[in-house]
């Protein structure tokens, strides 16, 4: 005799929500990760390329500073960089954006990069993705999704 | 009684990973196997098989010219097939070999340029290489420098150790280049003559049917044959002999449970059977004939039973489900 394998629902329904790392939080502690979103500054220029905003309340990386946007990439919607390295942004973000009603439709952690693509109040779907900056800690993005 | 109804969520989980695997299914060899033991895993990112910065030859044969990431594909100068897993996932060796090389030192988060890893030595030239595992202290490496190991066995466990964003396996296939006179990475996605793709977990099996799908009704003392049918779903093809990929039918739930219900002709008190036939290739249906005995006590009881390839693994039972067998004994002579 076959039974449903109950344990299934629990695993589809962990497959869907995303993989959070919650034993790998930020230095700074987890309550005090999120916080109130200001868009990145856009590039001062006479440029005409307009862009999306981030929606208020997007979860940011405790300690992320915001950087300027190129004018070249309006995809681009925020881009921070940290000193926190190695999974810091990707398990942040994975655990964060659903709390914050962004749900997370793939996850993608990596080597050199990780990318997780959620769904943005528009209905668009978006990205954040994390990789290793020059100087040694991580550049976060958000941006349109794209292949 | 109606044979097992699954569940629509079952229904929808065996249907995407029938659709994933659907290429595979043509392509199902009995070399390597994916380094895990959950179809589910899906593919973060494949081998760049262009050397050249900036410039990106994924998996499937396009090229992108952006140096961009582009998930589920590839990222620039990726040299592994990268698959999520949560920390501390079991990592099963992708064919027989020899561990040539590991290192466990490092924390199982720990981030900086090296990692904790395997390496083994397989007898076609080729090695594997599995990277950012969980450290040794952490239950991280199962296996030791020298240590022969077979297909499908556990070697690791997952981290993020290294240059790791995100919790993951780095799995990456090496051939020895004479030009360099040095293991070089190689694509075990586009080497289709050898490697399966999307590929197939080591041991993975479906329900197909058994001999009484209702209740077995055995007169107290006497013993009758049951038999059940399996569909190998997984990528190594079943044994009834040896070591390596010998698959048997043993209680479970507790695993490994002495049976009351033993008859003469198992081999274990928890061991129902061996696979009925010599070998069973991926995609064919494996029978399990065994005898059931009366126990002593008249009533009602059920036996639940779970594949095991014998010395390596259990097969996942959350996606086998929880096959048993209905059991009533009486006192009556017919």
């Amino acid at each position: 005799m076959q039974r449903s394998p109950i344990w299934s629902v629990v695993l589809l329904s962990v497959l869907v929500v995303g993989c959070s790392s919650p034993e790998v939080s930020s230095p700074s502690g987890a309550a005090s990760q999120a916080t109130s979103a200001s868009s990145p500054p856009a590039e001062a220029s006479a440029s005409v390329v307009e862009r999306q905003t981030l929606p208020s309340g997007f979860p940011i990386l405790s300690g992320a500073v915001a950087m300027v946007m190129p004018a070249d990439d309006p995809g681009l919607i925020g881009l921070w960089e940290s000193d926190q390295v190695g999974s810091a942004a990707y398990d942040f973000y994975a655990e964060a954006l659903p709390v914050a009603g962004y749900p997370i439709v793939g996850v993608y952690p990596g080597g050199d990069v990780a990318l997780i693509r959620f769904r943005a109040p528009s209905g668009d779907i978006w990205q954040v993705v994390a990789h290793g900056a020059v100087d040694g800690g991580t550049t976060i993005e958000v941006r349109l999704d794209r292949p | 009684m109606s044979r097992g109804a699954r569940s629509a969520a079952v229904s929808v989980l065996l249907e995407l990973a029938a659709t994933v695997l659907s290429t595979a299914s043509a392509l199902a060899t009995d070399d390597y196997t994916l380094p895990f033991y959950d179809p589910s895993v899906t593919l973060s990112y494949g081998v760049d098989r262009d050397v050249a910065l900036n410039r990106q030859l994924d998996w499937t044969g396009q090229v992108w010219n952006d140096g961009l990431t582009h998930y589920g594909r590839v990222y620039d100068q990726h040299t592994g097939v990268d698959y999520p897993m949560v920390l501390r996932s079991e990592v099963a060796a992708a064919k027989d070999g020899t561990v040539v090389d590991l290192e466990g030192g490092f924390g199982t988060t720990q981030f900086g340029q090296f990692g904790n890893f395997v390496r083994i030595q397989h007898a076609d030239g080729r090695q594997t290489l599995y990277y950012h595992l969980a450290s040794a202290a952490d239950g991280g490496i199962a296996v030791g420098v020298g240590d022969a190991v077979v297909a499908g066995q556990r070697i690791a466990r997952s981290g993020c150790s290294g240059n790791c964003h995100g919790a993951h396996l780095h799995f990456e296939l090496l051939v020895w280049s004479t030009s360099a006179e040095a293991f070089k990475p190689a694509d075990p996605l586009a080497e289709r003559r050898w490697t399966t793709w999307p590929g197939r977990v080591p041991f993975d099996a479906a329900y197909v049917r058994e001999s009484n799908a209702g209740t077995e009704v055995i007169r107290r003392g006497a013993t009758i044959t049951h038999w059940v049918e399996f569909r190998n779903t997984g990528g190594r093809t079943w044994r009834n002999s040896g070591t390596t990929s010998r698959v048997g039918l043993a209680t479970w739930n507790p695993a490994a449970h002495a049976s009351v219900f033993r008859a003469s002709d198992w081999p274990y008190s928890w061991m129902a059977t061996a696979l009925d036939a010599t070998s069973v290739l991926p995609d064919g249906v494996g029978r399990f004939t065994f005898g059931l005995k009366g126990s002593p006590d008249v009533g009602s009881y059920t036996e639940s039973f779970n594949l095991q390839s014998q010395g390596v693994h259990w097969f996942d039972y959350r996606r086998l489900g929880n096959y048993y067998v209905p059991i009533v004994v009486s006192n009556t002579t017919e």
